[in-house]
């Protein structure tokens, strides 16, 4: 049986998704081969440390509850930072808020972690678009890994399919639709032929859109996406700022029902190819693996041996993005001699 | 010699007709026509017809027979080597779209040698933005500089260019 010791940090839907997983995969994990025990929770004002093991049912009861700080592991006011440096783990799992502009507070946890010479998964999309190079460059220094699987697509594989079921294929082209709120709202206002502003209002009491739905109508989120996309699978030393965007609050009925009369639906849609990297509402003939409706995410590779290569899936949601993050946690534990 | 086009015809009556007038009308000889409904893209039926020319002069005079009367053309070949090589882009503007010279769009369009083979428009209310489709006929090495030309025009018009995806 192998064995390692988990640390979570930013204990939000993502966390809880993944201390939940721990918690229900646990049998299915030890078939594998492999023991998985949570030992430390960070939160912004404090954290839960007990390296023999953190209870994950009656974590999740008090998260519930807002009585983390209740827990008899509670460390008030112990920083994150401090927690990834001291507490004796393996592989810290960074799922606090995505920052474009500064990459902050996750930037500085994965950094310190690799520092720390301990294994990182994020969901967290901010730190690895900024800084992809300095970061894998710092992981491979430190002689441990840095996996970021459920950064794009949430629960899609992608960057474990390439790295294993696509290894030795150059990717050539990248297109697909990487946002699963704008995606709702677009596929709205094509079956309905409501305005954009009936269709956010819509995504917002679903609970799809955020109050302040600007990372994804403006397109910022599909673009940190396209940077990973681009420096993990390309190669491309392309950088977040210069990701061409065009976002999809300009989008009127008529524009829509035109595209549909002429056998397209409009999508927002991330793409790199040649030298150029955009993320732009485009036509998409209506008969088009990446014509998928309502929130799902589909991803079309190019590639030099298998062609095209697409995925299809749910690009967000607690249980999906958990799943991905796990599965980096295992490929990191597997990889372990 | 024999040549063949490409052509994309709406399924509506009569577009087969006006996409052989050329061709006859300059002594070409149509010796068969087929349609490939399977590949149906935005309404348009691609269908070959083949024909058989005396030379390239002849086949250039038709070419140009295809372009004054509308016709869709993507593709001509004379014995199997390509003359012409075309694509279609569908293309949705969306913003002020009349108020901002549409004329003017399509001409500078067709002045870069994009031929704008159709344009649909659609206002709800003159003061309001509005939507138009166009469907662009354009050389295959001169796609990227169309794709510029477009970017350059929606930026100075203050439109959003909302293009087909490429390879579709
Ligand atoms: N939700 C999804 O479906 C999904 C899918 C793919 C990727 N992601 C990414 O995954 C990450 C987490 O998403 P989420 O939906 O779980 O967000 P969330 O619910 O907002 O959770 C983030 C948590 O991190 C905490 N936090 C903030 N600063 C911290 C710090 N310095 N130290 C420790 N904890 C801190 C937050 O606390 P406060 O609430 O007190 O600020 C919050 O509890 C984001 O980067 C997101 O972009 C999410």
């Amino acid at each position: 049986m192998k064995e390692a010791r988990v640390m979570i940090v930013g204990f939000g839907v993502v966390g809880e998704g993944v201390a939940e997983v721990l918690d229900s995969k646990k049998k299915q994990l030890e078939k594998l081969g492999v023991k998985l025990s949570l030992v430390a929770v960070c939160e912004k004002d404090g954290c839960i440390v007990d390296e023999k093991g953190i209870g994950v049912s009656e974590l999740l009861k008090l998260k519930k509850a807002g009585e983390l700080q209740k827990h008899s592991g509670w460390k008030k006011k112990m920083r994150s930072v401090d927690a990834i440096r001291e507490v004796d783990c393996d592989i810290v799992v960074e799922v606090t808020p995505t920052n474009v502009e500064s990459g902050e507070p996750g930037l500085t946890h994965i950094a310190t972690a690799l520092d720390s010479k301990k294994h990182v998964v994020t969901s967290n999309k901010g730190p690895l678009a900024l800084k992809f190079s300095e970061l894998v460059e710092k992981a491979e220094k430190n002689n441990v890994e840095l996996k970021y699987e459920a950064t794009v697509c949430g629960g899609m594989p992608v960057f474990n399919m390439v790295e294993n079921a696509l290894a030795s294929n150059e990717i050539k082209s990248i297109k697909g639709i990487l946002n699963g709120t704008t995606n709702f709202i677009l596929s709205r206002m094509h079956e309905t032929g409501v305005t954009f502003e009936v269709a956010l209002k819509e995504a917002k009491e679903m609970g799809i859109a955020e109050e302040k739905p600007d990372y994804d109508v403006k397109g910022i989120d599909a673009a940190a996406k396209i940077t990973i996309l681009a420096n993990a699978l390309m190669g491309r030393k392309l950088a977040y700022k210069d990701v061409k965007r065009v976002g999809i609050e300009e989008i009127i009925p008529e524009g829509i029902a035109l595209a549909k009369k002429s056998g397209f639906a409009i999508k927002l849609i991330g793409e790199i190819t040649g030298d150029k990297a955009s993320v732009s509402p485009q036509l998409i003939p209506l008969g088009h693996p990446l014509n998928v409706g309502g929130t799902l995410n589909a991803l079309m590779l190019e590639t030099d041996l298998a062609k095209e290569v697409i995925v299809i899936g749910r690009g967000a949601g607690k249980i999906e993005t958990a799943s991905a993050i796990i599965s980096d946690v295992l490929e990191i534990v597997k990889s372990r001699k | 010699m024999k040549a063949e086009a490409l052509v994309h015809l709406k399924d509506a009556p009569g577009t087969l007709l006006e996409a052989l007038a050329p061709i006859s009308a300059h002594g070409g000889n149509v010796y068969s026509i087929s349609h490939f409904r399977e590949r149906i893209k935005g309404g348009a039926v691609p269908t070959l017809i083949a024909f058989e020319v005396k030379d390239l002069e002849q086949l250039e005079v038709i070419k140009k027979g295809f372009l004054k009367q509308g016709v869709e053309v993507t593709e001509i070949t004379l014995e199997g080597r390509k003359i012409v090589k075309r694509k279609t882009l569908a293309v949705v503007l969306v913003g002020h779209v009349m108020a901002t010279d549409a004329k003017n769009t399509i001409d500078r369009l067709d002045e870069y040698g994009a031929f704008v083979s159709s344009f649909d428009l659609s206002i709800a209310k003159t003061e309001l933005p509005s939507a138009a489709l166009m469907h662009i006929v354009i050389e295959e090495n001169k796609y990227e500089g169309l794709l510029k030309l477009l970017d350059k025009i929606a930026e100075e018009k203050k439109l959003v260019v909302i293009r087909e995806v490429e390879g579709s």
